[in-house]
């Protein structure tokens, strides 16, 4: 970003001592005072089990369709028993607007304790409000929003019941009929009395010479979820038919669903911890390949195995495609994977100067954002290590860890933000998910951080930002979410690429809204999508500095998908 | 594991300096000699001249004195002392150890019989019995840094490094000036290393540095642990400073090229990675690291010519054979790149087949 007026006029405008120089990014964690009380469980703080290390996500949702985000805070639990009425249950906040939240759990329908990793949001029998899948240790929940201000469970009878480990998830329309289908990543095949629990004299797990608790590795992956919508209501897994791995080597975590070749298909994007990624061509007809290793995308640049945590993308360097991000562990670097449209996903990390700052973290939730809305694209990575231990040994790391930014300077230049410049970034914590949207409606993306054993952070994007435009889309052949959407905005030779993704960051869903800073663009020369149907639409200048809701065009595109039932 | 390194000064300089002070002193260290008289009976006639033999080196000579003089006395402390040392320095351990042993029978109060019985025991190997006199002579004279010093040997060689280190910091609480006292403190360094504690490893190696600015090896040392910390400035400047002094030093220039090119300074790692393979043209690490750069900056021709030495070295290299695979990707090649990719996995997979029981996560 050029901090340059905007830092002036942000200082002017808030009333408020000028932001530290260097950037114009400022992020203010207000959870306290919005009402976000809650504080999760996310297993015994001893981390005796792997299970008890990688927390728990949120969702950002407008369930009540009254044009703002609201929020869902997934929770976990023990592996000993909890009293009744004292099981951890996760909880809806309602955003009632300036900047207050009230938690609505109680009554919706959601409040059942059950061991709760991941949230993905989508309105997946297309009635015009948005539905919740919460991913389990045991059974994924799918909520079904009533559109009353409740939620029915419906997991087993769409036949979402399986017992694995579910972590992130996604729903997107994989083969463009209309309806959202769901992926979801499973981590670990976990059975507590299999495996020693840290302090065990006989657990031979170790990690830099520290004691610690057992996995991923030599412990089963698990077989990850492809369920497809079979437009009644209910869901029929066919990752096998797909062409997807089933042999269950994999340590899924992170997951989006977004167009790498740009043929218009939606393809799957799955970190992997210590396994090689996945990057699922979608061939159409429901059927995929695995491109990973032949596009880089499955090791590192130097062909290691990466502990991938969460994955975003967008288009960092503005050449039209979407380019990757992925939170690995600590001693190992975070990836930016650059989409040179060819077919290469690069990992570009050492050459840009980002391996050294992101060695010492170990990274979870990830977006890819225009934070100071000055055009192009951030990045975000909420921290926090699984090994309380690594404090006593000096390894170069910490169990609590900040959160940090990566600033787009110039292209492809980034600069870390210093906890001096936004103090919000000295909180060391365990911080895991990451969702990302604006939830006070001033067309900045706020973020909500979830901690493990904790109350979420709330940072509230108070920076001196440039323009900016909000797209709502709303399909009608194509789902009714519009995920697999893309939008192109110019202005001058200036050319935005934003695609409305499925799942992303880790354990949490962001906003449905895509949001487009556009740094002293005053007015937009076109607005060009194209639908997850296949129509094309143009929509000549949109004025920024306000949200639009687009419908797409009626008698558009896919024969297969029936006319959806709005609200 | 510890060498055969007597402890402190050579058995045999040992001796002639316990002869010595016995002959020439009205006090020996450790146990009182009369004075010699031209009248005393052969018997201690024999030990005068077993000792002037001894001091002069005639070692056979001395001995043979010594077992006269054992004959008429053989209840002699000093007698079964000295010979036992003398032959201790002859190589002849066995013998020497029953005679030290008989010294320590004769009188058990006394503690150089304990030391040199201990410092025999050490050397022979006879860990248990070196430990039990050790600690005998630990109780006798616990200031005696030399006392640490074996312990801390020997603790070593059994394998217990704590009680090793508690004894080498004894040993150089009492002795900080003594000529051992750099080694031990270098060792010390080394096991607060192992054992993680980096900060007292950290402060080790300064101390070792400031005594000695010109140890290119201790100044390795403490940069490899700036770098393990991910202190990457003050590595940077350590390895420096260790090439300025040692220009061959082929793991500071790829430790420096390693952490020039995790901060995204391409060219200057290659630098130091040239200069690595201009000392060890083999070095497999520092050859992919350079081809590694190379294909990073687009310079395929040069990485190839990296890689495929990498390969012809250490053919089952998975990297090399991956990025050899990415860069015919590039190319187009997707059949040379796919063979190249499938060696790369065959070699992760096999890897991974060897786990069989559960492990922390992380990278290698």
């Amino acid at each position: 970003m050029r901090p340059g007026h905007f830092l002036l006029l942000g200082a002017v405008a808030a009333g408020l001592a000028a932001a530290a120089p260097g950037t114009a990014i400022r992020l203010v964690d207000r959870a306290t005072e919005s009402g976000v009380a809650i504080r999760t469980t996310n297993g015994n703080p001893e981390r005796r089990y792997i299970i008890e290390t990688i927390g728990s996500g949120a969702a950002l949702l407008d369930y009540d369709l009254d044009g703002d985000l609201d929020l869902y805070i997934v929770n976990g639990s023990r592996l000993e028993a909890m009293p009744q009425g004292e099981q951890p249950i996760a909880a809806l906040y309602r955003n009632d607007g300036g900047g207050r939240f009230t938690d609505i759990t109680t009554g919706s329908g959601l409040a059942i304790p059950f061991w709760g990793f991941g949230a993905a949001v989508g309105d997946y029998d297309n009635d015009g409000d948005p539905d919740l899948l919460v991913t389990a240790f045991g059974p994924d929940r799918l909520f079904r929003n009533n559109g009353d201000g409740t939620f029915t469970e419906r997991g087993a009878a769409a036949g979402l019941d399986s017992n694995r480990w579910g972590a992130s998830a996604a729903f997107f329309d994989a083969d463009q009929d209309g309806l959202l289908d769901i992926y979801i990543t499973n981590y670990i095949t976990f059975d507590a009395a299999s495996i020693p629990p840290k302090g065990d004299p006989n657990s031979p797990c170790r990690f830099r010479n520290l004691t610690v608790m057992c996995g991923p590795n030599g412990l089963p992956g698990a077989v990850d979820h492809f369920y497809h919508n079979n437009g009644d209501a209910t869901f029929t897994d066919i990752a096998a038919e797909a062409g997807l791995f089933t042999d269950g080597k994999y340590y899924g975590l992170g997951v989006t669903t977004v167009d790498v070749d740009g043929d218009g298909r939606q393809d799957i994007l799955v970190a992997n911890d210590s396994t090689p990624n996945h990057y699922y061509r979608n061939l159409g007809g429901l059927k995929f390949e695995d491109e990973a290793m032949m596009s880089g995308f499955a090791y590192s640049g130097d062909g290691r195995e990466q502990a991938g945590m969460g994955i975003d993308t967008g288009d960092v360097d503005a050449n039209g495609t979407m380019d990757i991000f992925i939170t690995n562990f600590s001693h190992d670097y975070a990836t930016l994977r650059l989409n040179d449209g060819a077919g290469m996903l690069e990992d570009s990390s050492v050459r840009l100067g980002l391996a050294e700052p992101t060695i010492r973290t170990l990274g979870w939730g990830t977006v890819m954002v225009d934070l100071e809305n000055d055009g192009d694209l951030d990045l975000f990575l909420a921290n926090g290590h699984v090994y309380p231990e690594v404090d006593d040994a000096d390894i170069g790391t910490s169990y609590l860890q900040p959160n940090q930014i990566f600033e787009q300077t110039a292209p492809l230049v980034f600069r870390e933000v210093t906890a001096a410049q936004v103090p919000a970034l000295g909180v060391r914590s365990r911080h895991r998910g990451l969702a990302a949207g604006d939830l006070n409606g001033d067309g900045k993306i706020d973020l909500t951080v979830t901690i493990m054993d904790g109350q979420p952070e709330l940072l509230m994007n108070e920076s001196a930002g440039g323009s900016w435009i909000g797209l709502r889309l709303v399909g009608r052949a194509s789902n009714r979410d519009a995920v697999g959407a893309r939008v192109e905005l110019r202005a001058g030779e200036r050319v935005w690429v934003l695609e409305r993704r499925g799942g992303g960051s880790y354990l949490s869903a962001s906003s449905p809204v895509l949001l487009a800073g556009l740094g002293t663009v005053k007015a937009l020369d076109s607005v060009a999508i194209r639908w997850p149907s296949g129509e094309r639409q143009s929509l000549g200048a949109l004025a920024p500095g306000s949200v639009h809701t687009v419908v797409e065009p009626a008698g558009a595109g896919n024969p297969a998908a029936a006319a959806p039932a709005h609200h | 594991m510890m060498t055969h390194d007597p402890s402190g000064p050579s058995i045999s300089h040992s001796i002639r300096l316990i002869v010595a002070l016995l002959v020439f002193s009205s006090a020996g260290p450790v146990t009182t000699v009369t004075a010699q008289s031209m009248t005393e009976p052969p018997a201690q006639s024999d030990l005068v001249t077993a000792r002037e033999l001894a001091a002069r080196g005639r070692l056979e000579a001395a001995a043979a004195a010594y077992r006269r003089h054992l004959t008429a006395q053989p209840a002699s402390f000093e007698g079964h002392l000295e010979l036992g040392q003398i032959l201790f320095s002859m190589k002849r351990p066995a013998e020497a150890r029953s005679h030290l042993q008989r010294a320590v029978e004769l009188d058990p109060g006394q503690p150089l019989p304990h030391v040199r019985l201990a410092q025999l025991l050490l050397v022979t190997e006879d860990l248990p019995a070196a430990e039990r006199e050790l600690l005998i002579w630990r109780q006798m004279l616990p200031d005696d840094p030399s006392v640490h010093f074996n312990l801390g040997r020997l603790f070593e060689r059994l394998g217990r490094d704590d009680a090793a280190l508690e004894s080498y910091l004894a040993f150089l609480r009492l002795a900080p000036d003594e000529q051992r006292a750099t080694a031990i403190r270098a060792r010390v360094a080394r096991y607060h290393e192992d054992a993680g504690r980096i900060d007292a490893a950290m402060e080790m190696y300064r101390v070792l540095v400031a005594e000695d600015p010109s140890r290119s090896s201790l100044i390795l040392s403490l940069a490899n642990l700036h770098h393990r910390r991910a202190q990457y400035d003050e590595a940077l400047a350590l390895y420096e400073r260790v090439i300025q002094l040692d220009p061959v030093n082929v793991s500071a220039e790829g430790n420096l090229g390693q952490i020039l090119r995790m901060r995204g300074d391409l060219e200057g790692a290659a630098l130091h990675f040239d200069r690595a393979l201009e000392i060890e043209p083999t070095n497999v690490n520092n050859l992919y690291s350079l081809g590694s750069i190379r294909s990073d900056q687009g310079r395929d021709a040069e990485a190839l010519r990296a890689l495929e030495r990498v390969v012809v070295l250490s053919p089952e290299h998975p990297q090399a054979h991956y990025t050899i695979g990415q860069i015919l990707l590039r190319r187009g090649d997707r059949d040379g790149a796919r063979r190249e990719l499938e060696l790369h996995r065959k070699i992760h997979a096999a890897a991974r087949e060897k786990e069989t029981t559960p492990a922390a996560t992380g990278v290698p």
